[in-house]
C-alpha cells in the first residue's frame, strides 16, 4: 500500500467519526447480492469484502482458496448448494423450507416475509425467486437499517430470520461448501445476531 | 438504560462496499421497491381453503387425468380437490392428486435451465439462460443431423408435456420418435391383440371395459386397489357392490384377490395355459353365446380345433391348480354371460413370448360370452369431437429417407405402426447399426428405470454426442444430459382439451392455477422456441391458451364458456350395441378368434401355449406390482407420498423365509442371475405369496441421488432385469423373465424348490458365467455401486 492510499484510508477513518456501522455502509446489501447467483465476470470485489468482513468479524480467510476459485466454480457451487444437486439441494435458501419444518416452498415461512415486507411498505421487485429467499430478507434489513425502523427491524430479525436462518445455516456448513460460501454462511450468521448489540448507554 | 447501537465495521469494509456499489451492481441489492399500499392482503392464517379463487383444471399425478378443483389463495395453491361436476370422480382425488401441491412446491424441483459443467452423471450444473439452452440444443441437432444424417436425433417421449416437443423432432426428418417405453414396456402386447381381434384398442391410456355392469369379472394379474385411478377403482367397487362375483387369477394374494369369490394362484408364467383350457373347456362344455358367435364372430371352427388339446387336467398341472377349483371358477364367469367383464389388462410386457397370445385369449373369451358392446362386457368409445391444429405442417415432417430403417425394417412386424422400437434405440447406439444414433432428446421418462437393462441404456448414454431433457423434478436422466430444461408442472400450464370417451363422456381443459415457478415454462412455449431456433416454421399460434381455445372453437366452446360451468361439460354416452347394430371394426367387419394377419408374418393365429422357463435351481422369479400412492418411478419423492410409502419390501413366502430363517422386516439384497445385485429391502414375511415368486412394488430405490427422500430407499426391480426376452409381434421387451436370490449377511441363500416343476416346463439355463464367478469367488457386481460415477458430496444431516 503506498503513502497516499494510507492517508486517504486515514481520512477516511478519520471522516466516519465513529467505527459503528452507518446506514448508508452496512453490509447487508452485499451479503445479499453475494446471496444470489454469481453472474459478474470479475468475482474478485466479492471476495474481496468477504475478506476484509471476516477481519472485522474475526472469522479466518484463506485468501489462497478466494483465488483460485472461477467463475464457473462459484455458479457450479452455488447450483449444488441452493439450486438443484445430485445429492439433493443440500441448503433450499428459503424460509419456507425452515420455518415450522415444512420442507417445501412458500408455506408459513414465506407468508410471514412478506407480511413484513407489506408492514414496511415495500415491496419485491419481479423475480423467478421466491420472496422469502434469503438474498430478499438481508436486502429488506438493508433497507430497514437505512429507514431507520429499528423496531420493525428487531422483530423481522428475532421473530421470524433467526427462527430459520441458523438452521440453514447448519445444512450449509454440513454440505461442505467452498470458501466463499463457507464464510459467507458464517458473516450472515454473526451479522445477523450482532445488528443490534445492546450496550450500556453513555450518560 | 440501554441503548441499541449497530455492529461495528471497518474503514477497509466500508470502502471496500462503496468500490463494489460502483461495480455495475444494483444500488441498494435492486429487490425492493415501494409497495403499492393498495392491495393489501392478509397473509395471516384463515381457515381451510375459505375464500381461495377456485380453478379447475386435470390432474397429472397419472396418466387417468381426473378432473380438478385447485383452490389458491395470496397466489398460493392451498388444495386440491376432485371438480364436483366431473362424472368419473365427482369430488374425489387419491392420495397422488392431493399430493400435487407437494410436487409444486418441492424444493428438489428443477427451477432454472442447466447446463453440465462436470463429467456426464457427475450432476454438475451451471444455470444458464434460455436462450443460450435452446441454442446449445438446436446447434447440436444440426450438428449431429449434419454430420449422422437425421435418424441420428432420436427422442423418447411420454406423456402430455412430450407432445410437441415431439413434432420438432419430426420436422427435423428423424423416424425415431414415440418410443415410448409406455407402449413398448407397457400396453404394447394387449393393445395390438385387442386390435386385431375386436378391431379397436379396447385397452390402452383408457380402458373400454364396463365394471359397474358386470355380472361376474374375471382379473387375471392385474392388482385394482393396489394400482389407483379413482374412477377405475370406483366402477369396480360399483360392480363388486352390485353383487358381480370376482375371479383373481394372481399368484399374488392382492387386494383384489382379498374380495374375490375365487382366488387361483397360478405357478407364474401359465396363464395362457388356464385360458385356453378354458376357452376349450366353454367350447366342450357348449357355455358360449351361440348367436353371438355364430353372427360376430370368424374362425370359430379353427379355434375349436386348435384348443381341442388344451384340458382341465393338463393345465392344473402346468398352472399347479385345482381342476374343480378352475371348473367353478369358468362356471362361474359363463353363468353371467353375457355381462361379463374378461379385464383386459394393460401392462403386458410380462415373458415376451406369449404375451399377445395371453392378450388375444382374454379377448376370445369375451367373443366366446358375447360379451362386446353389452352391458357388463367391453364397450365401444364414443367418440368425442374436438378441434385440432398441427404445430408443425403435415408436409413439413417427412421421414427422410433411409436404405435400412430402424422402425419399418424391424425383426417386428407390427412395431412400426407404433413407433421405433424402445430397445432397438439402445442398440442402435450401442451399434451403430442399421446407422449411428447420437443424440437423444428425453421428456417424461425415466429411462434408466423403465428400459429393461440400464446397463445397456448407460452404455448408450455415454456414447452420445448429446443428450438433453425436459423435466420437473431430476430423475435418472438429468442426472446424465448436457442440458436440463425446466418443465412447468401440470398445475402451471395449459396443456390442451382432454376428452373423455368412456362410459359418462365429458370434455374439460386443463388450466393453469398458477403461473410457472421460478424460470420454468410449459412445453408448448419450449417446443416452440426451440423450433425457433432452429429455424423450423410452424407453431403458428401464440400459446398453449390460444391452442385449448383453437380447439374448443371446433365445437362451439371457449376456456370461458367452459368455466362458467364449472370447467367440464358432459356429453351422452354411446357405449352398447344391438345386435343389429354391431359393428366390428376388423377388415372383415367380424371378431377374429383366428387372426390371419398373424398368420401371414408366420405367428400364432390361434395362441399356443409356450412355457415361460421357470426359475433355475435356488432362484424365485421376480414379480412386481403397483402401489396405491405412487405412480410409476416419479413420486417417490414426493414429501406426503414418501411419508405414507417411503420404500417398497420383499413378499417372501412364509415356508420360504421359515427353511431360511429370514424374519419378517429383515433387510436383504437380490442377487439376479446373472448376478446383479439390488439395494438393501425389508422383507415381508407372508403366506400370501407363491414359494417360487417374489415381488415388490416398482419404482423404488432410485439411484438419484438427486431426489433427496427417495435416493436408496427400498429396491429398484428394474436394476434386477438384466434377461429380457423380446415379444415376437411388436418387440415389446419382457419384464417377468428374471430371478432372484436373497443375499443375507453376505451369505448367499437358495431359495428351496418347495412346489416341483412339470418336465413339460423348461427351467431357465443359468449362463455358465454366473455360476463360475460364483465358483471363483469373484466379488458380485453391485448395481449401486461403480456404475454411477456419483460425486456424494452431501454432507451429514
Amino acid at each position: 500500500m503506498n503513502d497516499g492510499s494510507f492517508i486517504y484510508l486515514y481520512l477516511f477513518n478519520q471522516i466516519l467519526a465513529t467505527r459503528y456501522i452507518m446506514p448508508n455502509q452496512h453490509p447487508f446489501f452485499f451479503l445479499s447480492a453475494a446471496f444470489t447467483y454469481p453472474e459478474q465476470a470479475n468475482i474478485h470485489p466479492f471476495f474481496e469484502i468477504l475478506a476484509s468482513l471476516s477481519a472485522d468479524l474475526s472469522i479466518e480467510f484463506n485468501h489462497q482458496a478466494a483465488d483460485s476459485t472461477s467463475l464457473t466454480d462459484l455458479q457450479a457451487e452455488y447450483v449444488r448448494l441452493f439450486i438443484n444437486s445430485p445429492a439433493g439441494v443440500p441448503a433450499p435458501p428459503y424460509a419456507s423450507i425452515y420455518i415450522d419444518n415444512r420442507g417445501i416452498l412458500l408455506q408459513q415461512g414465506h407468508d410471514e416475509a412478506m407480511s413484513f415486507y407489506q408492514a414496511a411498505g415495500l415491496e419485491t421487485i419481479e423475480s423467478s425467486e421466491c420472496e422469502d429467499h434469503i438474498a430478499f430478507e438481508l436486502a429488506f434489513i438493508g433497507h430497514l437499517i437505512e429507514d431507520n425502523r429499528l423496531d420493525l427491524l428487531n422483530k423481522f430479525i428475532n421473530e421470524h430470520v433467526l427462527k430459520w436462518y441458523p438452521a440453514f445455516s447448519q445444512r450449509l456448513q454440513s454440505a461442505r461448501p467452498c470458501h466463499f460460501y463457507q464464510v459467507l454462511g458464517q458473516i450472515t450468521g454473526l451479522c445477523l445476531q450482532h445488528i443490534l448489540i445492546e450496550e450500556k448507554a453513555d450518560e | 438504560m440501554n441503548r441499541r447501537r449497530f455492529l461495528k465495521m471497518s474503514a477497509a469494509t466500508a470502502m471496500a462496499m462503496a468500490a463494489f456499489s460502483l461495480d455495475g451492481l444494483p444500488p441498494k441489492g435492486g429487490l425492493f421497491r415501494v409497495g403499492q399500499a393498495l392491495a393489501r392482503t392478509n397473509y395471516g392464517p384463515a381457515n381451510g381453503s375459505m375464500g381461495a379463487k377456485e380453478i379447475t383444471s386435470v390432474c397429472e399425478m397419472c396418466f387417468w387425468r381426473c378432473p380438478i378443483v385447485t383452490k389458491v389463495r395470496n397466489g398460493k395453491l392451498i388444495k386440491i380437490e376432485g371438480n364436483p361436476k366431473s362424472p368419473v370422480n365427482g369430488q374425489r382425488v387419491c392420495a397422488r392428486g392431493n399430493s400435487g401441491i407437494q410436487l409444486l412446491y418441492d424444493p428438489d424441483r428443477i427451477k432454472y435451465p442447466m447446463k453440465r459443467v462436470g463429467a456426464r452423471g457427475e450432476g454438475k450444473w451451471a444455470k444458464i439462460s434460455w436462450d443460450e439452452a435452446l441454442e446449445e440444443i438446436a446447434h447440436n441437432m444440426n450438428k449431429v443431423k449434419k454430420k449422422y444424417g437425421p435418424h441420428a436425433l432420436a427422442y423418447f417421449d411420454h406423456g402430455a408435456s412430450a407432445e410437441n416437443l415431439r413434432e420438432v423432432f419430426m420436422a427435423m426428418g428423424t423416424e425415431n420418435y414415440t418410443s415410448e417405453p409406455a407402449f413398448f414396456q407397457c400396453v404394447g402386447p394387449a393393445a395390438l391383440a385387442y386390435l386385431e381381434t375386436v378391431g379397436y384398442i379396447a385397452t390402452g391410456t383408457r380402458q373400454y371395459n364396463d365394471m359397474p355392469h358386470a355380472k361376474a369379472m374375471l382379473l387375471v394379474g392385474s392388482h385394482i386397489g393396489e394400482n389407483v385411478h379413482v374412477s377405475h377403482v370406483r366402477e369396480f367397487i360399483e360392480g363388486l357392490a352390485a353383487g358381480s362375483k370376482l375371479v383373481v387369477v394372481d399368484p399374488r394374494f392382492s387386494v383384489a384377490a382379498g374380495k374375490a369369490d375365487i382366488h387361483l394362484s397360478i405357478r407364474p408364467g401359465t396363464d395362457t395355459a388356464l385360458l385356453l383350457a378354458w376357452i376349450n373347456y366353454v367350447i366342450q362344455n357348449n357355455l358360449y353365446h351361440k348367436e353371438f358367435v355364430a353372427n360376430t364372430c370368424q374362425g370359430f371352427a379353427d379355434l375349436k380345433k386348435e384348443v381341442k388339446g388344451y384340458s382341465l387336467e393338463w393345465a392344473a398341472e402346468i398352472c399347479d391348480l385345482k381342476i374343480a377349483d378352475m371348473k367353478a371358477a369358468i362356471e362361474m364367469l359363463a353363468k353371467a354371460s353375457p355381462h361379463v367383464m374378461i379385464h383386459p389388462g394393460r401392462h403386458s410386457t410380462w415373458y415376451g413370448k406369449g404375451d399377445v397370445g395371453r392378450h388375444q385369449s382374454y379377448a376370445i373369451l369375451s367373443a366366446l360370452f358375447g360379451a362386446v358392446g353389452v352391458p357388463g362386457g367391453l364397450y365401444f368409445p364414443t367418440p368425442v369431437k374436438v378441434g385440432h391444429i398441427d404445430c408443425v405442417e403435415e408436409k413439413s415432417k417427412t421421414v427422410a429417407p433411409v436404405e435400412v430403417s430402424l422402425k419399418e425394417d424391424s425383426a417386428y412386424p407390427f412395431s412400426a405402426a407404433f413407433g421405433t422400437v424402445t430397445a432397438d434405440i439402445i442398440k442402435a447406439i450401442n451399434t451403430s447399426k442399421p446407422y449411428p444414433i447420437r443424440l437423444l432428446g428425453v421428456n417424461g421418462v425415466n429411462i434408466m428405470q423403465t428400459i429393461p437393462d440400464p446397463y445397456e441404456t448407460m452404455k448408450a448414454i455415454k456414447k452420445l454426442d448429446f443428450i438433453f431433457c425436459e423435466e420437473m423434478m431430476a430423475g435418472e436422466t438429468a442426472l446424465w444430459s448436457d442440458i436440463i430444461l425446466p418443465d412447468a408442472i401440470y398445475l402451471e400450464r395449459y396443456d390442451g382439451v382432454y376428452a373423455y370417451e368412456g362410459l359418462t363422456p365429458y370434455i374439460t381443459v386443463r388450466q393453469p392455477a398458477l403461473p410457472p415457478m421460478y424460470e420454468a415454462k410449459p412445453p408448448y412455449w419450449i417446443a416452440k422456441n426451440l423450433a425457433r431456433h432452429l429455424k423450423i416454421d410452424g407453431f403458428p399460434l401464440p400459446d398453449a391458451k390460444a391452442l385449448v381455445n383453437h380447439d374448443l372453437e371446433a365445437v362451439n366452446l371457449s376456456i370461458n364458456k367452459l368455466n362458467k360451468q364449472g370447467g367440464i361439460i358432459s356429453l351422452p354416452a354411446n357405449p352398447y350395441r344391438t345386435p343389429e347394430n354391431l359393428k366390428i371394426a376388423t377388415d372383415s367387419g367380424k371378431i377374429k378368434l383366428s387372426v390371419a394377419a398373424f398368420e401371414d408374418e408366420d405367428l400364432d393365429a390361434i395362441p399356443k401355449f409356450q412355457p415361460a422357463p421357470a426359475p433355475p435351481k435356488g432362484y424365485a422369479r421376480l414379480i412386481y406390482g403397483r402401489c396405491p400412492v405412487h405412480t410409476f418411478s416419479r413420486t417417490m419423492n414426493n414429501l406426503w407420498l414418501n411419508h405414507e410409502v417411503p420404500e417398497n419390501k420383499l413378499w417372501l413366502n412364509d415356508e420360504i423365509a421359515r427353511q431360511l430363517k429370514i424374519k419378517n422386516d429383515e433387510t436383504v439384497v437380490l442377487e439376479n442371475q446373472s448376478g446383479k445385485r439390488s439395494n438393501p429391502i425389508k422383507v415381508l414375511v407372508t403366506p400370501g405369496i407363491r414359494p417360487d415368486a417374489v415381488y415388490m412394488t416398482h419404482g423404488f430405490g432410485s439411484k438419484s441421488p438427486h431426489l433427496s427422500r427417495a435416493y436408496g430407499k427400498g429396491a429398484a426391480d428394474g436394476y434386477m432385469m438384466t434377461n429380457t426376452v423380446e415379444d415376437p409381434f411388436m418387440g415389446a421387451t419382457s419384464k417377468r423373465t428374471n430371478f432372484v436370490r436373497i443375499v443375507k449377511n453376505k451369505s448367499i441363500l437358495d431359495i428351496p424348490e418347495i412346489i416341483p416343476v412339470p418336465a413339460a416346463i423348461p427351467k431357465f439355463k443359468l449362463r455358465k458365467l454366473a455360476a463360475d464367478r460364483q465358483k471363483a469367488g469373484v466379488r458380485p457386481q453391485y448395481a449401486s455401486t461403480g456404475d454411477f460415477s456419483i460425486q456424494e458430496r452431501r454432507g451429514g444431516e
